[in-house]
């Protein structure tokens, strides 16, 4: 089936394999529906690695950066939508740079500072990572949310004698609710696939469900028919997720664009 | 107690004054309205009372006390806002008690409050409602319910009806002068409807490029306006200013009539002209008369129907008493 061009064929295929033996993965011609269908390399994908672990690790890293993210994001993005200063787009604009910046480009002072605080293969090293990589983006939904929101409801809150803290919490949080949920799931979702940072960060205590279908692509065989179990236990989560708050999601993005 | 003392405050933006050094008291208990164009400064002006924007220099005063460095909440000032700033997201109730949660009162005196405020408004059988269930009226009102169950030393209205249709907006106007009557609180108002002004106000304050062009009563500006600023603004429709030879009689750089000051007789009369516009409005007449050789455009008031029609030739009396004198510079001539 390496043959196969069609990237959407060579899609459905791959999702064929989880439920195929090795030796009919591998057939030429490929098989499409006509083979005995078999649950076996679930049972084997996790025999041979714990599932469980790798998920609770994708879920603590995805969501702890996720959460982390937000709580920096709110107050930065507040400050630029409703105070700006002269330099507030210059910001924005360079923060949206950083993600334009090759992620390979800063790998070594990044390992270096890992080394140094004893973070390699830690879930905390990975969410702080994964946070500020993540933050660019957060920190400009946010805003985008933010400007929508009318000042003079703002004003009102401190009039009616709101602290800042008070204002940001009863106020500003509830009115955007719909941005900041699908800001969160967003990056959830952006965080969960991250591969670069979690292959290279972490071993085993740390690694999440990327890292867990990258240990079935082996260099010594060809596990198709496992790598396929692999990666569909690795996207399951999220896809339902995902489904079940696409209309969330899809509100959110298109929030400030069409009025 | 409410008194208010702006003294020598300025604001600018960047490098743009837009209030130079400016000094007012507000008395307490004094219903006041700033009143003016669009851009003239006044809502900048209340928004320095209230503290949302800083002042450049200068000092407040509330109550005697200097409130400059102040922030919002610490004013003790209530504010009403154009758009009503109510939050879409917590019931009429929970909007009202707002002010009074995070002054951290305790909930059996909230309840008690916003009761109060809801019977005076009439918001009662709406308490539990979203803003987005009612209409404008009644937005406007829980608005003002959030300013008065603070009991502030202070109300600052911020063109609050000026998103009301014209019926409503009349009633709210009775609502808001009953209100003060009642409460006998200081109220800051800011509005570009003259009307508003002069049927609410005890003082008004005519305002233009952020300068105080008149303080006085309603009656002490539509009687003697300081200068022909405040003469074309207050009142409606605005007073009539000549200029030329027929100021010069009076000896005079302009001459002001009110359209209400001019009388139409049937024929002889000192001026002459023809009808260009006349609006019947059952009880008055307003005439646009034209070819008067005194202004472009002349605007009178006759009492009743009159029957004159577009073309028809117009004879004017104004009266002698009533014309107000202005010098080159725009400012009265004392009689």
């Amino acid at each position: 089936m390496d043959d196969c061009t069609d990237p959407v064929l060579s899609n459905l295929l791959d999702h064929l394999d989880q439920l195929q033996t090795e030796a009919q993965a591998i057939n030429d011609p490929p098989l499409f529906f006509n083979f005995d269908w078999t649950l076996e390399n679930y049972a084997v994908v996790q025999e041979r690695s714990d599932y469980m672990k790798f998920l609770w690790n994708s879920i603590i890293i995805a969501g702890g950066s996720t959460i982390l993210g937000i709580l920096i994001a709110i107050p930065a993005a507040w400050s630029m939508a409703f105070v700006p200063s002269v330099r507030t787009k210059d910001i924005l604009l360079w923060m949206l740079s950083t993600k334009m910046l090759p992620a390979v480009g800063v790998l070594y002072p990044i390992s270096l500072i890992f080394v140094e605080f004893n973070l390699l293969d830690t879930r905390l090293g990975l969410i702080v990572v994964l946070m500020l990589i993540n933050l660019p983006i957060i920190v400009w939904m946010l805003y985008t949310y933010f400007r929508e929101i009318p000042g003079e409801i703002l004003e009102a809150a401190r009039m009616d004698g709101a602290t800042l803290r008070d204002e940001i919490l009863y106020v500003l949080t509830p009115m955007a609710v719909p941005g900041i949920a699908s800001t969160l799931l967003l990056n959830f979702i952006l965080a969960w696939n991250e591969a670069f940072w979690t292959l290279n960060l972490t071993a085993a205590n740390a690694a999440p469900l990327t890292a867990f279908i990258a240990s079935y692509s082996s260099p010594e065989g060809l596990f198709f028919a496992k790598l396929s179990a692999a990666s569909t236990m690795a996207i399951a989560p999220i896809l339902i997720l995902g489904w079940f708050s696409q209309k969330q999601l899809v509100r959110g993005l298109t929030f400030g664009a069409v009025k | 107690m409410g008194q208010i003392e702006l003294k020598q405050v300025t604001k600018s933006f960047g490098d743009v004054q837009v209030i130079p050094p400016l000094d007012l008291t507000i008395h307490d208990g004094e219903f006041t309205v700033f009143v003016g164009p669009s851009g003239c400064g006044k809502s900048t002006l209340l928004r320095l009372i209230a503290g949302l924007e800083d002042i450049t220099t200068g000092h407040i005063e509330i109550d005697g006390k200097d409130a400059t460095a102040l922030v919002p909440a610490k004013r003790g000032l209530a504010m009403v806002f154009q758009s009503y700033a109510l939050y879409p997201h917590m019931s009429v109730r929970k909007n009202i008690a707002f002010p009074l949660r995070m002054a951290k009162m305790d909930s059996a005196e909230i309840d008690k409050r916003v009761n109060a405020a809801a019977s005076v408004l009439n918001l009662t059988d709406y308490l539990d409602r979203r803003p987005g269930q009612l209409s404008g009226g009644q937005r406007q009102r829980v608005a003002i319910g959030r300013a008065i169950v603070r009991e502030p030393a202070a109300f600052l209205f911020d063109e609050p009806l000026s998103n009301l249709d014209a019926a409503l907006r009349v009633g709210m106007r009775l609502e808001i002068s009953e209100l003060h009557k009642r409460l006998e609180t200081t109220m800051v108002y800011v509005t570009h409807d003259q009307v508003e002004a002069m049927t609410m106000a005890d003082k008004i304050v005519v305002l233009q490029a952020g300068v105080i062009e008149q303080v006085g009563t309603p009656l002490e500006l539509y009687r003697a306006p300081r200068n022909t600023f405040v003469a074309g603004f207050i009142g409606s429709p605005r007073m009539n200013l000549i200029e030329g030879p027929e100021a010069a009689k009076h000896n005079a750089a302009t001459i002001g009539v009110r359209p209400e000051h001019i009388d139409v007789v049937e024929s002889g009369g000192q001026w002459q002209g023809t009808v260009g516009v006349a609006e019947h409005l059952g009880s008055d007449t307003f005439f646009h008369i034209h070819n008067t050789g005194l202004a472009e455009t002349l605007t009178v008031r006759a009492i009743g129907d009159v029957s004159l029609q577009h073309g028809d030739t117009i004879h004017l009396n104004p009266r002698a008493d009533e014309i107000h004198r202005f010098d080159a510079q725009g400012l009265r001539i004392a009689k």
